[in-house]
């Protein structure tokens, strides 16, 4: 898989209600990489990540998934191939945590057919990895923020897409689980799938990410590998803080911050 | 509280598909609703017992009806009680399916068949009706009122759909928005329309407040032709509406065409609902408790809940049209005794909502 073509992006632009949110956005994806989405709140990161799953459409430009136009594909082809976990869900009804992850197998089971024991493993495989098992039974609108947030990762892996689409996903996640959550996904990539994770911490975009892309105001500010394009000249410029970039003994990058 | 809801999740079929005790409930339920019905016959001014009424049916089937059966109790079960019943029983049904399917995919559990302004629609078509008939117009068709709510239904249900369509994915809230301005229109229309009816204006109110008197098997055979198909036809689309449930991005992720699932699913339970509307007034409540007493009992998955709250719908407005019918000195329109019991319930329901959501 490694070095084929995932997505790209010819000129794209989108705007809500004529107000530009994305502008001349020309990029290419690699399959198999973990790809960072960065930027400051509003540079249009979410945009992306829908125009990336199809949910929405460019204004102009194109967008291609492995060679084809992503909106000449139907759903349910897509859904076998790319899998998105949103930022924000409606939980309105007490489904139980199992129910809501075996959800994700749905493009997977044909009408009129029950999951197939198959089905169940990979749901109880998922809920494990992810540390929900012991909450199997219980209402997803009984749980806290972090724990509807696995469930949701837990969904989208069970659906087994070569593609996954991370929105914000570790924002409201524990440490541990934030960096179980980002192993998970970088195991993934190891095995040939292809992330993109909009994400707000650096370091995290630093101890993962191969590549990462820079939106700042809708524009794409910088696209490259993660260690090279990550500095202090970069948080300087699109965040306007302060910070030092720190080399630890084991050849990794860290950033470190100044609060004053 | 919590304890009880907890042991409820824990009870209900863990896994999807797997659903043993859910079909055991359907089984229970369409044995209950049989027997209910058979007992309702038999009640009334004639009491008629359930084995006379076993036997009057069976000889409409071609059996020998025995001389012991007084020679008028056929017709009093079979041209008067049952086509009353079974009206009441799909409408009952009918509007419970649909309240499902409205809370489903609006995403909004206290939103009803009503919603979007069906009722206002009908009531508005049958108000013109009954003001042409007042006014001694008198219209060829045999089922007046009935064809003018369908068509208004119908109407308003388009005027809602072409208001909400500016946003593709039809977002439950523009259609929510649309179907409550559209409605207080047609109210609006519906005074203007008692108004003009001047002292005739009681046909229109008797209208408005629903019932089941005098119902024959035209208009069961019309609420039949209408609920029974969608009502099978929504249950095949139980998953998706199960998945849409958690909003637009999932599902379409998982492969669901959002748009035009909800534009035809919101169709075929309409065309169910302006069926039942159009036959017997409005009825209130139903639509919106039947739902959320079997969510509570047997959780939200759709295919469970879209045939048991069918059965449990039927039950309900059997029951409540037996008890205007048979225990009541006067008979209190069905719709009035529908908001009488069912107000202060979903008032319960609301009260419980709130205090889960703020536990």
């Amino acid at each position: 898989m490694e070095g084929r073509r995932a997505w790209e992006l010819d000129n794209v632009d989108f705007s809500y209600n004529s107000a530009p949110c994305l502008e001349h956005i020309s990029l290419s994806l690699d399959s198999g990489c973990f790809y960072g989405l960065l930027g400051p709140n509003g540079s249009g990161k979410s945009t992306l990540i829908d125009l990336l799953s199809g949910y929405l459409k460019p204004d102009t430009g194109a967008i291609r998934l492995q060679g084809q136009s992503l909106h000449s594909l139907k759903r349910s082809e897509l859904a076998t191939v790319l899998t998105v976990v949103p930022q924000r869900f409606a939980f309105n009804f007490d489904f139980n945590v199992y129910e809501t992850v075996m959800m994700g197998r749905y493009p997977h089971i044909p009408r009129f057919s029950s999951p197939t024991q198959d089905d169940h493993l990979r749901v109880s495989e998922s809920l494990a990895l992810l540390d929900i098992d012991h909450l199997a039974q219980r209402s997803i609108r009984k749980l806290s923020g972090g724990e509807t947030q696995r469930v949701m990762i837990a969904r989208a892996l069970v659906q087994d897409t070569d593609f996954i689409l991370l929105d914000e996903v570790t924002a409201n996640l524990d440490i541990n689980h934030a960096i179980a959550i980002m192993q998970t996904m970088k195991a993934l990539v190891d095995k040939g799938k292809t992330v993109v994770a909009a994400l707000h911490d650096l370091n995290m975009a630093l101890s993962f990410c191969d590549q990462v892309m820079v939106l700042d105001g809708g524009r794409l500010h910088q696209h490259g590998i993660a260690a090279e394009v990550i500095n202090d000249e970069l948080v300087a410029d699109i965040y306007q803080v302060a910070s030092e970039v720190i080399r630890v003994a084991d050849g990794s990058v860290h950033l470190s911050f100044k609060y004053q | 509280m919590n304890q009880s809801l907890d042991k409820n999740n824990s009870s209900r079929s863990s896994h999807i598909g797997s659903d043993g005790p859910g079909i055991l409930w359907l089984f229970i339920l369409i044995g209950v609703l049989g027997a209910a019905m058979i007992f309702s016959a038999g009640l009334g001014y004639i009491e008629i017992s359930p084995k006379e009424i076993v036997q009057i049916i069976a000889a409409q089937l071609g059996r020998h009806l025995p001389d012991s059966i007084d020679a008028s109790y056929p017709f009093v079960i079979m041209e008067v009680r049952l086509p009353r019943i079974f009206t009441a029983v799909l409408v009952g049904g009918g509007l419970a399916v649909a309240g499902c399917i409205f809370q489903s995919l609006l995403q909004n559990p206290l939103a009803d068949p009503y919603t979007l302004g069906i009722s206002s629609g009908a009531a508005f078509g049958a108000s013109i009706a009954i003001l042409l008939l007042i006014v001694g117009i008198t219209l060829p068709a045999p089922l007046v009122i009935p064809s003018f709510a369908f068509a208004g239904a119908l109407l308003t249900l388009l005027a809602v759909f072409s208001l909400a369509a500016p946003s593709t994915r039809l977002s439950s809230n523009s259609l929510i928005l649309s179907g409550i301005i559209v409605s207080a229109i047609l109210s609006a229309g519906i005074s203007l329309i008692k108004f003009l009816a001047d002292e005739q204006v009681n046909a229109i109110i008797f209208w408005l407040m629903g019932s089941f008197i005098g119902k024959d098997w035209s208009d069961v055979l019309l609420l039949a032709v209408l609920v029974m198909p969608s009502t099978v036809i929504l249950m095949l689309f139980a998953r998706e509406m199960d998945i849409m449930t958690f909003g637009d991005r999932t599902s379409e992720s998982l492969g669901i065409d959002t748009g035009r699932v909800r534009r035809f699913v919101l169709i075929i339970a309409s065309l169910s609902t302006s069926g039942c509307v159009a036959v017997s007034g409005i009825i209130g409540f139903v639509g919106l408790i039947v739902p959320h007493f079997v969510r509570m009992i047997l959780g939200p998955s759709n295919r469970l809940l879209i045939p048991c709250s069918f059965l449990c719908g039927c039950l309900l407005l059997l029951g409540a049209d037996t008890v205007t019918r048979v225990m009541l000195p006067t008979e209190i329109p069905i719709g009035v005794l529908t908001a009488l019991i069912g107000g202060p319930l979903f008032c319960y329901i609301f009260r419980k909502t709130q205090l889960q959501r703020w536990r």
